[in-house]
């Protein structure tokens, strides 16, 4: 448990900043962040390739600045980095987040883990019966994705930020 | 549930970012515990009580009346 005698207020005062927890937090948010820059930036450089560019875009999905961007050619090298990113970079970055957030971030955390993981449960299932009834397009893996990352992201700015 | 931990950090003019770095959570946990809006856990509840020297049942109360 912490020992709160070493937290004099006068002291805390005169050296204002984060705790060591609040530095490795931030540290380990940042990370994450830049990983996400990472990937963004190797698919955009790579997607820039005209000769490339959509080049496995299936016929249903319409050409957009998106598909441009996610449905073009990789190189194995990039292909392999960026897979080892996702699985294992983003992983150990989201313990890291975890591990050092405090009890408020990471229950906000959950409860929006919990949510977005409902949220693609219905809405791909639904989508499918739907397909299934000729009522809809197939299923495009990548709007249910979007769609979870932002049910998340409300979750989560809710019980962060609520007043 | 409700709690007196605005009183008590004004009584000592302390700022909820001030609260908040000792007790080592973000100012943001400070402001929604504040409002009733999250339940701290017990070892973050003791924690307060140790750094304003009351017990936990004068800091947080959870409505409970004895018969």
């Amino acid at each position: 448990m912490t020992d709160l005698s070493k937290n004099d207020p006068a002291e805390q005062r005169a050296n204002p900043g984060l705790t060591p927890r609040a530095k490795r937090f931030r540290w380990s948010f940042a990370a994450l962040v830049g990983m996400g820059f990472a990937v963004g930036w190797l698919l955009r450089t790579t997607s820039y390739d005209a000769g490339k560019r959509a080049a496995m875009r299936p016929d249903h999905v319409e050409p957009s600045a998106v598909s441009d961007i996610v449905m073009t050619p990789l190189d194995n090298w990039t292909a392999l980095a960026m897979a080892a990113l996702f699985l294992f970079g983003m992983p150990l970055l989201s313990y890291l987040y975890l591990h050092y957030a405090d009890e408020h971030e990471r229950h906000a955390n959950l409860w929006a883990s919990t949510n977005a993981l409902y949220a693609a449960m219905a809405l791909a299932p639904a989508w499918h019966v739907l397909w299934m009834g000729r009522l809809v397009p197939p299923l495009n893996l990548w709007v249910v994705v979007v769609v979870s990352t932002l049910v998340s992201l409300v979750t989560w700015a809710w019980l962060k930020f609520r007043r | 549930m409700k709690n007196r931990l605005k009183v008590l950090r004004a009584e000592r003019n302390w700022s909820q970012a001030e609260l908040a770095a000792l007790v080592d959570v973000s100012r943001q946990a400070i402001n929604t515990i504040e409002n009733g809006k999250f339940a701290p856990s017990l070892p973050l509840a003791f924690k307060f009580a140790r750094l304003f020297a009351v017990p936990i049942e004068e800091i947080f109360d959870d409505g409970f009346v004895e018969e």
